[in-house]
């Protein structure tokens, strides 16, 4: 694989990732903050987020595939526990649930 | 109105600096590992986090270049992997848009447009007045950009070092991170129901289509929650 084929491919990888902001720049002239249509593409882009979380946590791929999915499964449940504890301190839980995870995956895996 | 924009712009940066830019950190410091295991050099793995500034089409990216993927491989695997950004750059640009602001500047702004600025933004912005949006997602967006550049780098050189069990927990951040300001921020009914439904979804749809199991997951549960609650 020489140099420039790497290059070639990184510039395609930005053009791929620019893109479909590009459009989406494009469509959010027919989107007003108040309308339905804001609220369904609300719907949509927390679905899409929601199922990334859910997919790194379940079917994780690079690194933490080689860690245990109870492990993971258990160091995201405690955060939100704890997330709810601390009313809804973002910062706390998650580097209580990093720290979990990193003890867990020393002593579980 | 320059004095407000710096104000804003300069506080957008400091938020950046705070846990969203630790977390985003994090993950790129992993990407700058994976990047030299994957038999790209430095330049390449600066370049790629400097124009191509979106986690997982990179990781897509360095995968397909492992198993000799052809360019064309990479264009359609990116483009399917980053489609999330559309609905996300839909529904963030009504809410910082400002009124005499020429369109290009959302063009060039689009490009720091990612979960980790999008999340605090879309969760954040009741807290800012209309006119002052802009600059701040200007300075968050821009600020995690150069921080995750910066990132990359530094994983690139330190590939290695770092003993495997810490490697894997400084990953661990930003998905918790994600998950911690997304659970925060649910308080509309139409939004928890769907990242129930998706969260339910994504697994099972991942056992039949893992391509488009985020992807599908995503939209479906959006279309059934907006048809049950809004419509």
């Amino acid at each position: 694989m020489s140099d420039t084929y790497i290059y070639i491919a990184i510039v395609i990888t930005a053009i791929a990732t620019y893109l479909p902001r590009f459009l989406g720049v494009f469509s959010s002239d027919f989107v007003n903050e108040e309308g339905k249509l804001f609220k369904f593409v609300s719907c949509i882009s927390y679905g899409i987020l929601a199922a990334l979380i859910a997919r790194i946590f379940i079917h994780p791929v690079g690194a933490l595939e080689q860690t245990s999915t109870m492990v993971r499964l258990i160091a995201a449940g405690l955060t939100i526990v704890v997330l709810f504890l601390t009313k809804k301190n973002v910062l706390f839980s998650s580097l209580f649930g990093v720290i979990l995870f990193g003890i867990l995956n020393l002593y579980f895996n | 109105m320059n004095r407000t924009f710096d104000n804003h712009f300069k506080k957008g940066c400091r938020t950046a600096l705070g846990i969203p830019g630790i977390s985003l950190a994090a993950s790129f410091f992993a990407l700058g590992a994976l990047f030299k295991n994957s038999g790209l050099n430095a330049m390449q793995s600066f370049l790629s986090t400097l124009i191509g500034f979106a986690l997982p089409g990179q990781v897509v990216m360095a995968e397909t270049l492992i198993v000799n993927g052809t360019l064309l491989n990479i264009l359609i695997a990116v483009f399917l992997t980053n489609a999330r950004l559309y609905p996300m750059t839909v529904n963030l640009v009504p809410v910082i848009r400002q009124k005499n602001r020429p369109r290009w500047h959302y063009y060039f702004l689009a490009h720091f447009i990612a979960v980790t600025s999008w999340v605090y933004m879309l969760s954040n912005y009741n807290k800012i007045s209309k006119e002052n949006r802009f600059s701040f997602f200007l300075g968050l967006g821009a600020t995690l950009w150069v921080l995750s550049t910066i990132a990359t780098v530094i994983g690139f050189y330190t590939a290695g070092i770092i003993s495997k069990k810490v490697f894997v927990a400084i990953i661990f951040l930003n998905p918790i991170y994600f998950m911690c300001m997304i659970v925060s921020v649910l308080n509309k009914l139409h939004i928890i129901l769907t990242v129930f439904l998706s969260i339910i979804l994504a697994p099972i749809l991942f056992l039949v289509t893992p391509d488009w199991s985020v992807l599908l997951a995503g939209v479906i549960s959006g279309i059934v929650s907006y048809f049950f609650f809004i419509r």
